[in-house]
Parts: structure tokens; C-alpha cells; sequence
């Protein structure tokens, strides 16, 4: 029994070791964080490192995860409108994969080794899809699951949250350089991203480096205040609301007497 | 000039949704309506997502109509009576709406809802209008406005609280003030409008107020319907950016003075046969996401973000 502790727990650290054993990839990412502020709108992460001479580079770039909620429209009298919906958990908000070659040139069994995916078959696998009925919520099978998880995929596509992209990665020797775009809604919080060097057909290095994104300033405090503390967001609505307005006619009033020499035309009756 | 709204959490062109405010600014100088209407949609149009576009269109407005209603209520235009009754249904229709909103959100038919509402209030709108300024330009007059609505005066006469407004000097029912300010509230609240165009045709066909006193007191009612739609949003959809209703502000005050001064050298019969077809087409517009095949049978359920 002791003997079988001892052997998992070799197992386990075995497991949490770099794949491979290898770090003979090291790199940096710049900047290492992403604030999202007022003038935000995406940003373009430099990625640079050295890896073994002759190695293809890849590089994965993996968010946390984002539930997501799904309709399916379809047509009711004509009209199209949502006829079902779930709510998608497990799939990371951003996944992007770029290599110096082809990825799908990566071999199966590296794949499963680096979590590399290019048809997002195992994140789709891992989802839990789920959907209300009446008072409980019920998983999908797979069969039923699959369609909604291939509508994700295609909605992440087109906002470029999910890439797969082929030639991405220059190689120079033993240095290698690449450019992650980072679209605007990318979530919140710390994405990983992981370098593998892979030279005749095995991995001979990876190392994996964070990248923080977290808003900041008006942003921050503004999409904050609004979902945990929506009363006093509510109030501070109202009032900015008023004062902008009756400070503006006031304004404009002002302003038409000097320039116009008359009383201010009443903008709104 | 790109701006990053934090409620929304997408980043917008703020020219553009300064232009559009602009815009709608200068339809509400030159027409004298509010313009939310064209708004929610424009707003739709652009990509944000619908439930956000209604609360920061709310939200919006209270800074649009709260120094013309004060101007109103200065100037003896407000019938307070008839306006604190109104607001009563007013504030119980914009707060059940944001519920509404809530529970069409939550199975994913919320922009359904706003697109079919939209639909069916630009059409009537739009028509009427264009219609009016057909036969104003053909110089045909309509007959007495007071002899139409025969049967229903008659109804609301028979309606019971009748009471006297003083300042408006008519007789209504209680209970259709009421009931018209639910039904403008409830409104308000699902397509993120001021609901002028109700209430001041309501006001002055149906319960015969002056145009001058029902306009001062739709203003007055506006600014607080607004006002509550705008917290109940913010409590139950989180859904308020006030960054977005700030940028829509500026371009629209700017707007309304430039449409002011257009007014005065432009012809009206002409301008409304243009505001009548501008509405039309955003309500053809809104019909035809009605009616064709979305690109993909899948979407986010709250329109937009992934939140």
C-alpha cells in the first residue's frame, strides 16, 4: 500500500514536470501586460526567445476560461428568433496557436503532449454545455453539445480571439521572434503563453510565460462599479446625466448671448 | 479616435457615435422630437449590443431633456397634476420593463423583442408622418381633429376617477393617465426612448391639453421615466455605459443647437416628408434582420461581449 503511495506520488511529480523534461527554450514577452483602458483597442504582444538551432517553434497562447451564452435562432411565423439556449463552460475566452511552419504538420502524438489543437477538437471535447429546463439545468450529449461548440469556435474566429496561424513564427538560428494580435475583448486576468521547439519529430524544449491583462482607470472603476455595485452606478448615471445636461445648456446659453446677441435657441423645444 | 466602453467592453469609434448623436441632435432641433427612436437602432446598427444600447440611450436622455423640461416648468408649461399622475404609471411601466428586459435576456429573445417593437412603432410613426406632410404639401387640410377619435372620447368619458386638470383644463380618467404612462414607461425601458411620440399625440388628440402644456409636461414626465429606466437598468441588466450615453450627449447637444438654427431657414412639409423616410428605412432595416437567414444559426445570447 505504502509502496503504491510512493509510486503515484513519483507519478504525480513526474506529471507537473516541463514536458519532456527540456527547457531549452527560453523567451520573453513584451509587454507582459495589457492594461485596457479608455483608448484600448486590442494590442500586439512581441514574442522572442532562443530555442535549439533546427527546431520548428511553436507558440501557444491560452486565456482563461469564459462561460459563454449561446442561442440558436430559427424561424417562428416567418420571423427568425432564439429557440434554444445554453451556456457554454470550459473553453478558454482566447486560444491562439502560431508556428514557424505548418501546425498541422505537428505529429498526433505532440498534440496531445503540448495541448496543441488546430481543429480545437479537445477544447471543444472538454466543454460542458449546458441548458435550462424548467428548474434544473441539463447537460447536452455530445451529438447535441457539438453544435454549439463549433457556433462558439466560429464566433471567437471572427472576433480573433481564436487563430490558428501557419508562417507566424521567423527563425533565425537559434532565435526566434513572433507577433501575437490580441484582439479588444480578450478576457480579463492572466493568459499563458507556452513556447515548444520541436526538432525530428520530438520536443526538445518549452517553457511557458504569463501575460496579465487587467483594466485600468476609468475602465477599471467604471465596469467594476457597475456589476458590484450597481446602486450607487445607477445614481452616478443619473447624475453625471444632469449635470452634463443642464451644465451644457447653461453653456450654450452663455455662449449664443456673447456670439449671437440674443436669448439662447432652446435646443430641446 | 478609438474609446473603450467599460460596460459595453468593446471599444468603439467615438467620432462615430458622436456623429450619430449629432444626427439624431439635429433631427430633435429641426423637428422638435426627441429622437431616441432613431437612436436604439442607429446605435444596433453600429454593433452594440441592443440591451446596452437602450440604457445608455435612457441614460442619455435624462441629459437631453433636463434643461428643457426645467425651461418648461419656469415658463408655466408643466401641468403638474397631470405629470405626477402620469408619472406614477410612468415609473411602475419603466421599472417592470427593465424585468422584462431581464427575462427576454435571459432565453436570448431580447433582440428579437426590441427589433419587432421597433418594427411595429417605427411603422406607425413613419407612416403617419409621411402621410401628414403628403397632404400638407398638397395643401389639404385636415378636418376638425376632435371629431375623429369619436368612440373612444366617449369611452375615455365613460371611464371612472375623472378629475379636472386645472392647468391643462380638461377632464380625464385617472386610470388612463395611469395606464398611458405604464404603457410609455414599459417602453421606455424596452427600446430606450423618451416616448414623445405616444405621449404627446396621446395628450393632445386624445385628452385635448394644450400642444404648448403637453409638451412641457412629456418633457417633465421624460426626465424622471428616464431617470428611473436608467437605475433600473443599472440594478437589474447592468447594462448602463455611462461613457457611451456621454459621447452620444455631446454629439447630440451640438447637434439639436445646429438643427435649431437649420429650422428657421428650412421648410417644414419637406423636412418631415425627409424624417418620415429616414425612419422608414431604419424601421426596413430592422425588418429585414427579422427576415432573413442570419449568417450563423448561433449567436451570443446578450448580443455582443462574451459577458
Amino acid at each position: 500500500m505504502r509502496r503504491l503511495a510512493w509510486l503515484s506520488l513519483l507519478v504525480l511529480v513526474w506529471a507537473l514536470l516541463p514536458v519532456g523534461g527540456a527547457v531549452a527554450a527560453s523567451f520573453t514577452v513584451t509587454p507582459q501586460t495589457i492594461e485596457v483602458g479608455t483608448g484600448f483597442h486590442g494590442a500586439r504582444i512581441k514574442v522572442s526567445g532562443k530555442v535549439p538551432e533546427g527546431s520548428d517553434v511553436y507558440i501557444k497562447v491560452v486565456s482563461p476560461d469564459r462561460p459563454a451564452g449561446l442561442s440558436k435562432q430559427g424561424r417562428k411565423g416567418g420571423l427568425w428568433m432564439a429557440v434554444e439556449t445554453v451556456t457554454v463552460r470550459g473553453m478558454p475566452g482566447m486560444y491562439q496557436v502560431l508556428a514557424s511552419g505548418a501546425v498541422r504538420d505537428l505529429p498526433p502524438e505532440l498534440r496531445a503532449q503540448t495541448g496543441i489543437d488546430p481543429d480545437y477538437a479537445a477544447l471543444r471535447a472538454n466543454a460542458r454545455v449546458t441548458e435550462k429546463q424548467e428548474d434544473k439545468t441539463v447537460e447536452l450529449p455530445p451529438e447535441r453539445a457539438g453544435e454549439f461548440t463549433a457556433g462558439l469556435v466560429r464566433l471567437y474566429e471572427r472576433r480573433g480571439l481564436y487563430a490558428v496561424r501557419d508562417n507566424a513564427v521567423r527563425v533565425q538560428g537559434e532565435s526566434f521572434e513572433a507577433e501575437v494580435l490580441i484582439p479588444a475583448d480578450i478576457p480579463k486576468g492572466e493568459t499563458q503563453i507556452t513556447v515548444y521547439a520541436v526538432k525530428d519529430g520530438s520536443l526538445v524544449g518549452n517553457n511557458v510565460q504569463p501575460l496579465h491583462v487587467e483594466s485600468v482607470g476609468l475602465v477599471r472603476m467604471m465596469a467594476n462599479m457597475a456589476q458590484t455595485n450597481p446602486v450607487t452606478y445607477g445614481l452616478l448615471a443619473v447624475g453625471v446625466a444632469l449635470a452634463a445636461g443642464l451644465s451644457i445648456s447653461w453653456a450654450f446659453r452663455q455662449l449664443n448671448r456673447l456670439i449671437f446677441k440674443e436669448e439662447g435657441v432652446s435646443a430641446h423645444h | 479616435m478609438e474609446v473603450y466602453l467599460p460596460v459595453a467592453g468593446m471599444p468603439v469609434n467615438g467620432l462615430l457615435i458622436a456623429g450619430l448623436g449629432g444626427l439624431v441632435g439635429i433631427m430633435s432641433g429641426l423637428f422638435g422630437v426627441g429622437g431616441g427612436f432613431l437612436l436604439t437602432p442607429l446605435l444596433i446598427m453600429v454593433g452594440i449590443p441592443p440591451a446596452v444600447a437602450a440604457a445608455s440611450d435612457s441614460n442619455q436622455i435624462v441629459a437631453a431633456s433636463c434643461s428643457g423640461a426645467a425651461a418648461h416648468k419656469r415658463l408655466g408649461n408643466v401641468d403638474m397634476k397631470l405629470g405626477l399622475i402620469y408619472l406614477v404609471g410612468g415609473i411602475l411601466g419603466g421599472t417592470v420593463g427593465a424585468q422584462t428586459v431581464k427575462v427576454l435576456r435571459g432565453v436570448g429573445n431580447y433582440d428579437f423583442a426590441v427589433k419587432l417593437i421597433y418594427v411595429v412603432v417605427l411603422t406607425l410613426i413613419g407612416g403617419f408622418m409621411f402621410v401628414e406632410s403628403l397632404n400638407a404639401l398638397r395643401g389639404r387640410r385636415k378636418g376638425n381633429p376632435e371629431a375623429r377619435p369619436h368612440r373612444f372620447r366617449q369611452f375615455l368619458a365613460w371611464l371612472p376617477f375623472q378629475t379636472e386638470f386645472r392647468v391643462s383644463g380638461i377632464r380625464a380618467s385617472v386610470l388612463f393617465v395611469v395606464g398611458l404612462g405604464f404603457l410609455v414607461g414599459w417602453l421606455a425601458a424596452m427600446m430606450g426612448v423618451g416616448g414623445g411620440f405616444i405621449t404627446l399625440p396621446a395628450m393632445i388628440y386624445l385628452l385635448g391639453v394644450p400642444t404648448i402644456v403637453a409638451v412641457g409636461t412629456d418633457l417633465f414626465q421624460i426626465v424622471f421615466t428616464s431617470m428611473n429606466v436608467t437605475f433600473q437598468q443599472a440594478i437589474t441588466n447592468h447594462t448602463v455605459d455611462v461613457v457611451l450615453a456621454v459621447i452620444l450627449f455631446a454629439g447630440s447637444t451640438i447637434g439639436a443647437q445646429v438643427g435649431a438654427r437649420l429650422s428657421k431657414r428650412l421648410r417644414g412639409e419637406q423636412l418631415r416628408i425627409l424624417l418620415s423616410i429616414i425612419v422608414l428605412a431604419v424601421m426596413v432595416n430592422m425588418l429585414i434582420g427579422l427576415l432573413t437567414t442570419p449568417a450563423d444559426l448561433i449567436t451570443f445570447t446578450r448580443g455582443g461581449g462574451g459577458h
